[in-house]
């Protein structure tokens, strides 16, 4: 197939995707835009690299996710890769976001996971991945998937949920089976 | 509870905020660069490939006792044996040298690359580059050894993931990611669990890495950092 069409193509793709990996890269990097911003760069060139391969995939959008989660995985393990560049021109200065209680606590909540952990709690609770295809995607055990999902909803709870106030969302019924 | 989360985590994407705006062609530049990068380095691989075959098979011709002063270690290294099938491309590791230099805040630094220099350190982090590294800042890891102590939330698992290699007396996990190795090791002095960052510039191996690491010591209690 042409480059141009190939490259028509991937504009396409990003066109119609791009908005979702953002949200599901902003959730990855613990509520932070620009981190967001470079996971997702990161994972679209790679999947331009790769593009006369996956897009015959039946779900290319899923080897995009997987690539961002990679590369924040990646990213957690060498703290503090500069990617900034000196330029001659200032940014645009960004909007700041309104105010937005709930919003910011789970923001700094997510934050305070562990990269993997809040990985796993993506996975599960954002992309609704089994623990199965978690486990996959992460390299791990479904045993630490689950783990890790018990300790990190926990840990979300208390952060979220100060002892004697009622929790932010309403409480699980009785009854109800858990993933 | 999937859905509570689930709603906790749609609240935190905030979504009356402005969305970050972007071009589609901007993200098909970027990959087209990538490319372009590649082919450049698959071609500059391939003709450093084909000179280093030709020298090889001119330095084993060299070999022979022909009263010639004996190879340096590398020359040795590289030689192929003109009755085996032909060596893969050979590289030259930067060798060791020992530091004599002030010691850095947070390590203990035994030896260094030959002509690389000890940049700067701070509690959690010791970075080491080329004496003519056009970046001087401390705080730029690219191209640079970094020496890093790790987050104290890193998932105990993820400390002991990779090939396993001896660090001196302790077990280190080496691995490669894009655009260098780590080496994670337990340094025996402190406790800390220690990262070991290397460029792929230096072409060192697993063995190489640990050397280097197996003569760095945390000291002064070097304090986490946090990707």
């Amino acid at each position: 197939m042409h480059r141009r069409t190939l490259d028509a193509e991937f504009a396409g793709f990003v066109r119609e995707h791009r908005t979702d990996l953002v949200r599901t890269a902003r959730l990855l990097a613990g509520g932070d835009p620009h981190r967001a911003e470079d996971l997702v760069q990161t994972a679209l060139v790679r999947a331009y690299v790769a593009w006369g391969r996956i897009r015959e995939n039946d779900y290319p959008v899923a080897y995009v996710r997987r690539s961002i989660v990679n590369a924040h995985i990646d990213e957690s393990r060498r703290p503090w890769w500069r990617r900034e560049r000196s330029t001659a021109f200032l940014p645009e200065p960004s909007v700041p976001a309104p105010h937005d209680g709930l919003g910011e606590a789970v923001r700094a909540a997510l934050a305070a996971l562990p990269p993997k952990m809040r990985a796993v709690v993506v996975l599960r609770h954002w992309l609704d991945l089994s623990v199965e295809q978690t486990a996959e995607w992460l390299g791990c055990t479904e045993g630490t998937v689950k783990s890790q999902n018990a300790k990190a909803v926990a840990k979300l709870r208390h952060l979220l949920a100060p002892e004697g106030a009622p929790p932010p969302v309403p409480a699980v019924p009785s009854g109800r089976r858990s993933r | 509870m999937n859905d509570d989360v689930k709603r906790l985590l749609a609240a935190a994407l905030n979504e009356e905020s402005p969305p970050m705006t972007y071009d589609p062609n901007d993200d098909v530049a970027r990959g087209r660069r990538s490319v372009a990068r590649r082919r450049t380095a698959i071609v500059s691989g391939a003709a450093v490939a084909a000179l280093l075959a030709g020298g090889g098979a001119w330095a084993a011709l060299g070999s022979t006792d022909t009263g010639r002063a004996p190879a340096t270690a590398v020359e040795q290294r590289s030689v192929p044996s003109t009755t085996t099938a032909p060596a893969e491309p050979a590289v030259q590791q930067i060798t060791l040298v020992a530091y004599t230099g002030k010691q850095p805040k947070g390590y203990r630094v035994k030896q260094v690359p030959d002509g690389w220099e000890i940049q700067g350190g701070t509690s959690s982090s010791l970075v080491i580059a080329p004496k003519d590294a056009a970046d001087k800042d401390p705080n730029s890891f690219v191209d640079k050894i970094a020496v890093l102590s790790t987050s104290s939330d890193a998932p105990p698992e993820s400390l002991t993931e990779g090939t396993p290699v001896p660090v001196g007396s302790v077990t280190g996990y080496y691995r490669k990611t894009e655009g260098g190795q780590i080496l994670t090791y337990q340094d025996k002095a402190s406790g800390r669990w220690v990262d070991v960052q290397v460029p792929g510039q230096l072409n060192w191996d697993a063995a190489r890495i640990a050397e280097f690491a197996a003569g760095v010591t945390v000291v002064g209690g070097a304090g986490d950092s946090h990707g």
